[in-house]
């Protein structure tokens, strides 16, 4: 016993200390290059434990989304659904509602979008009166989706993680039931719905691209969610709730409904990039329209900390990421998912940086 | 198919499905009784799975490929304890973190060794018991188990004595309850939560081992399938008990088993609804028992001498 102690004491050999007051900016840049450096390492060893090059990998991850203006345009197709999601995500979180099943969120409005233009393609309806339809259609898809964990959380007290989350893989199976099922393509014989008519689709911003519309509508979200956070009664309540929750019960705040509300919001934009992704890109429901986007997305979310701003930022970088990815692919051979390991990396690099300006740290004597 | 061939299988196969979660969710009700949520379970299995497999796919022992899954577990937990202990970060962000890290990783190491191959390896065999394996019914159910199963389920009885039997147990107890007054009477807070954690890690290894052993014989993205997530739904509607969570990871077991044999048997049920079933009803068991609060006090709290 005394030896195990021991083992684990030399295991944690850090020492913290609060800081009297914040390092300055400087400083802090300094402390991100000192923690993401071993990250970027780390991925470098990963990508020559599978036999590639890794200064190949990384010339390709980092620079082929900017190459030219096709793949640029493809960094916003892949921002707009991220988006959308982490600035609904980032108002869920700032009541620390953990909404981590936007994933499921944004296929129920894809699926909701997808009803609906399944229900009306024979009736010569209008683009005009078909695509606020599908936007509305989509919002509420997602937001119902998500409203149960909510009404979960506040008739039950059910810890939302694990409801959210329950339903991602419900949502899954119920989609891949109508893919295989009522709702598979004649035409194709492979699980995906049939085509959406031209009334129902997005139109593209660049021609001969996959650029749509739907981008309007995440950069509309993003001083809409500055708005909703910082200038409105909601918002407030949203605050306070976040941050302590006796004292936002004990201010009079309705905290069952503010969390109904912010559910409504965060499943309501994930249900949003669901229906871009089917109306704007494949035109037709399938059960890979999203690589993980709502996983992606908090991650973007607790990176550009709830704060629309950043969460901007953070979602086009991780869009770029996806990108280079999905390029390295083409050109080297190693995996896309090489995208999605480095991101939660660097998400602990920045949280690494963060502990270093928040405490002095020495080694334990 | 008379009944007692449908309840052998049934609960034979309930046994064998429960195990992993078992195993994920025992360890976690150590880590969570000492103030740690670990909701990066799921990444751990995963992560333990892949490298389970490939150990074994190597060199074809798969005693060194449990060994392998084992440590993957006990380092992917030490990141998490590192995070939430000694950095203080919010374990719900770093936990989540690790799952992503972890689902995202296998799948990439997975596609870059195997390409597109499906490969696999040789099966695990269960060991029966002498003597007990030979009562009806009982018999070939309980005691024609893998060594993993015999393993999870003395675990649970061990666990159930050594948390609540012992001083060790005690000192856990006292760390999730009222860090503040366990370091008052000289208990190393942080060193608990270490050692709970990483105990939760190894646990969620061999869960993960498991997988790829005994259940499967083979790797694919996703393999968990949440898995991960119904451990910890099973941590809560075990009220961070082992007897209740030794009762919730083989209800799990049982439906999950009972939905297999819905979709053998010829019913007209859509293979997708059959699937569902299993989560649903975590879903419905979270409502009916996961209502009243039993939660350690401290948990998901950091803790900081001289604060309060």
């Amino acid at each position: 016993m005394r030896n195990l102690r021991w083992a684990v004491e030399e295991m944690a050999p850090l020492k913290l200390k609060m800081r009297e007051k914040p390092p300055a900016p400087a400083t802090k840049v300094l402390y991100l290059v000192a923690t993401l450096t071993p990250m970027f390492l780390i991925v470098a060893v990963i990508i020559s434990m599978v036999g590639a090059n890794p200064l190949v990998a990384y010339r390709e991850l980092f620079t082929a989304p900017f190459r030219n203006i096709h793949n640029v345009t493809e960094i916003l197709v892949t921002t707009t659904p991220l988006l959308l999601i982490a600035l609904g995500l980032s108002v869920s979180f700032r009541c620390k509602f953990w909404n981590i099943g936007a994933e499921g969120q944004l296929y129920a409005g894809a699926l909701a979008s997808t009803a609906t233009v399944l229900l009306l393609k024979d009736s010569a309806t209008p683009s005009a009166v078909f695509i606020p339809l599908l936007l509305v259609v989509g919002f509420l898809g997602g937001a119902a989706w998500a409203t149960i964990s909510a009404v979960l959380k506040i008739k039950f007290q059910i810890n939302e993680i694990i409801t959210t989350l329950l339903l991602n893989f419900i949502m899954f199976y119920f989609l891949s039931f109508l893919l295989y099922g009522p709702w598979m393509d004649p035409i194709s014989v492979m699980p995906q719905s049939e085509l959406f008519p031209p009334a129902a689709r997005l139109p593209k911003l660049i021609p001969e691209t996959r650029l749509h519309t739907g981008l309007f509508l995440a950069v509309l979200s993003i001083p809409l969610v500055y708005l909703i956070l910082n200038k409105t009664v909601l918002g407030y309540q949203i605050r306070t709730t976040g941050s302590s929750l006796s004292a936002a019960r004990f201010g009079g705040i309705n905290v069952g409904k503010v969390f109904l509300l912010v559910v409504i919001i965060s499943g309501g934009l994930a249900g949003l990039a669901g229906m871009g992704e089917v109306s704007g890109i494949y035109y037709r429901l399938r059960g890979d329209i999203s690589p993980g986007y709502g996983y992606t997305a908090i991650l973007v979310a607790l990176l550009g900390k709830n704060h629309p701003g950043w969460v901007t930022l953070v979602a086009f970088l991780f869009g770029a990421l996806l990108v280079g990815g999905y390029e390295m692919q083409v050109a080297t051979g190693i995996p896309t998912a090489l995208a999605l390991v480095t991101q939660p990396l660097i998400f602990f690099g920045v949280l690494c940086a963060e502990a270093l300006s928040r405490y002095e740290v020495s080694w334990r004597k | 198919m008379s009944l007692e061939v449908f309840l052998t299988g049934l609960i034979a196969a309930g046994f064998r499905i429960a195990t992993p979660i078992l195993l994920a969710a025992l360890g976690e009700t150590f880590a969570e009784r000492s103030g740690i949520l670990n909701l990066g379970i799921e990444g751990m299995m995963i992560m333990s799975a892949f490298t389970s497999f490939s150990v074994t796919y190597d060199t074809g022992n798969p005693t060194l490929g449990l060994l392998a899954g084992l440590i993957t577990g006990g380092v992917m937990a030490f990141i998490h304890a590192f995070m939430s202990i000694t950095i203080k970060v919010d374990q719900i962000v770093s936990g989540l973190a690790l799952t992503i890290l972890g689902l995202a990783l296998s799948t990439f190491l997975f596609i870059s060794y195997f390409k597109r191959t499906q490969p696999a390896v040789e099966i695990w065999e269960p060991t029966a018991i002498p003597v007990l394996s030979q009562i009806p019914i009982i018999g070939p159910a309980l005691f024609q188990q893998h060594v993993i199963t015999y393993f999870a389920i003395i675990l649970f009885i061990v666990s159930t004595w050594f948390l609540f039997g012992t001083t060790w147990g005690l000192t856990i107890r006292t760390v999730g309850e009222n860090p503040a007054a366990a370091d008052t009477v000289g208990i190393r807070v942080e060193r608990v939560r270490y050692l709970c954690t990483i105990f939760g890690g190894l646990m969620a290894g061999i869960a993960g081992a498991y997988l790829t052993l005994v259940v499967f014989n083979s790797f694919f993205g996703g393999m968990t399938a949440g898995r991960g997530w119904i451990a910890i739904a099973v941590v809560i509607f075990g009220r961070w008990t082992p007897s209740w969570v030794f009762g919730g990871a083989l209800f799990f077991g049982l439906v999950d088993s009972f939905q297999l044999r819905l979709q053998a048997s010829g019913i007209p049920i859509s293979p997708q609804f059959s699937l569902m079933i299993p989560y649903l009803f975590t879903l419905i068991a979270l409502i009916i028992v996961g209502r009243k609060r039993y939660a350690p006090a401290a948990l998901c709290i950091p803790y900081r001498r001289g604060e309060r």
